[in-house]
């Protein structure tokens, strides 16, 4: 039986970047993930045999929509300056901020369709789930969502480049 | 998936960056131990998942520990207050002084079919087993029906802590959650609901304030429930009543 040490070693990178494309920083990412981590211990016993990984998603999700709801999500003092191109490979420090300008153009539950059909790669009916939503919204939802990014002419280009490589 | 589904999902693949540093599992064990609240009230709005989290304290609080007076008779073992000043409640008629007004106004309650809206003097109150988790502590309480005819609840019971002097310490607890649906006790069956306290948060409140009692109002109802609580607190919120399992 998987412990929750181990999920947490196995999953906490990448609900880190899930959260990222959420929110578009490192301490709201952060936030999220361990809010969405320390559920996950404390209620182990009772997910473990599902899924906790589904169970995680669905906390960080909810987690992230109300607090778009209740706007905690405002800005917030740091000791560090916002994420800019620095020393990364070049792809990734070039095509972040211009992901981050796309998604941060989506309404929230958009942006979280998004990052669960598109970075998660879950179905439809999993992303439904992971929202406590209908199929049919994910499916309204996530063609809204592409057609708003394909109308973004920055973002236009990087997804033919991408297609094309 | 479409061509520009593909080529979305490998831009976000490639664009979504390292993380700069990983969340360990001793962070999180840390955090559910002793660490001060997060940054937010992680169980405000928290839909599904507070009811996870509810039917995992109603799992893990059985059987609810009577601490108020234990009798088997009909007549409730919990003290029947209305407001500040003790009112003489008989069972199952409570008092229509408007005394609890200064409290939050409890959810009107619906009944389930034709069944009646439980009355304060038809329940006994109970805590049950408290749960700690980053400067919060889960408490499951209950509501017995002691009556031998069923009645319904739905929403929010009204909560306060009380010091030994019986004055209502802090604010009382805000409501975390939706009313849910209305709950159907039958005789000697049990409704629950979960109360958050917090004991600490990054700002302000540095010191809990202590108390020694609970006054909770049964949904829609004006006279209260006292039972023995010793707890300390700076901020308390309150879920919805859920049938007991």
């Amino acid at each position: 039986m998987l412990s929750v040490e181990d999920f947490i070693d196995r999953n906490s990178r990448l609900l880190l970047r899930s959260a990222w494309l959420l929110t578009g920083n490192w301490a709201s990412a952060e936030d999220l993930v361990q809010t969405s981590l320390l559920q996950s211990w404390l209620h182990w016993d009772e997910i473990k045999a599902d899924t906790p990984d589904f169970y995680v998603r669905r906390v960080l999700m909810n987690t992230f929509l109300s607090g778009q709801r209740r706007r905690w999500n405002r800005e917030r003092p740091t000791a560090e300056l916002p994420d800019r191109p620095g020393a990364d490979e070049l792809t990734s420090s070039e095509l972040r901020p211009v992901i981050w300008r796309a998604l941060s153009g989506l309404p929230a539950r958009q942006r979280a369709v998004v990052v669960l059909r598109y970075f998660n790669d879950l179905s439809e009916a999993q992303t439904a789930q992971a929202l406590d939503c209908s199929v049919g919204t994910v499916k309204s939802q996530a063609s809204r969502a592409l057609a708003k990014l394909r109308s973004i002419p920055e973002l236009q280009s990087l997804l033919e480049e991408v297609g094309h490589e | 998936m479409n061509d520009l589904e593909r080529r979305l999902s490998d831009l976000l693949h490639a664009g979504a960056p390292e993380p700069e540093r990983t969340i360990t599992p001793g962070e999180i064990a840390r955090l559910a131990q002793h660490a001060p609240m997060p940054r937010r009230r992680i169980t405000k709005s928290w839909g599904v998942p507070l009811l996870a989290a509810a039917a995992v304290l109603v799992a893990v609080g059985v059987p609810a520990v009577v601490i108020g007076h234990t009798s088997n008779s009909a007549t409730p073992t919990s003290h029947s207050v209305g407001g500040l000043t003790p009112a003489p409640t008989a069972a199952g008629s409570p008092s229509p002084t408007g005394s609890g007004t200064s409290r939050p106004s409890p959810t009107t309650s619906i009944t389930a079919g034709a069944v009646a809206t439980c009355l304060t003097g038809q329940l006994r109150l109970a805590a049950g087993p408290t749960n700690g988790a980053a400067g919060s502590l889960y408490t499951s309480l209950s509501f017995t029906n002691t009556t031998g005819t069923s009645c319904s609840m739905r929403g929010f019971p009204g909560v306060s802590l009380l010091n030994d002097a019986g004055v209502i310490v802090g604010q009382p607890a805000t409501r975390d959650g939706s009313a849910g649906s209305p709950v159907r006790l039958g005789p000697g069956q049990r409704a629950q609901f979960i109360i958050r306290v917090g004991t600490a948060t990054r700002t302000g409140c540095t010191v809990p304030r202590p108390s020694s009692q609970i006054e909770v109002y049964p949904p829609g109802q004006t006279v209260a429930l006292r039972i023995p609580f010793a707890t300390g607190s700076c901020a308390m919120s309150v879920q919805s009543v859920l049938a007991a399992k």
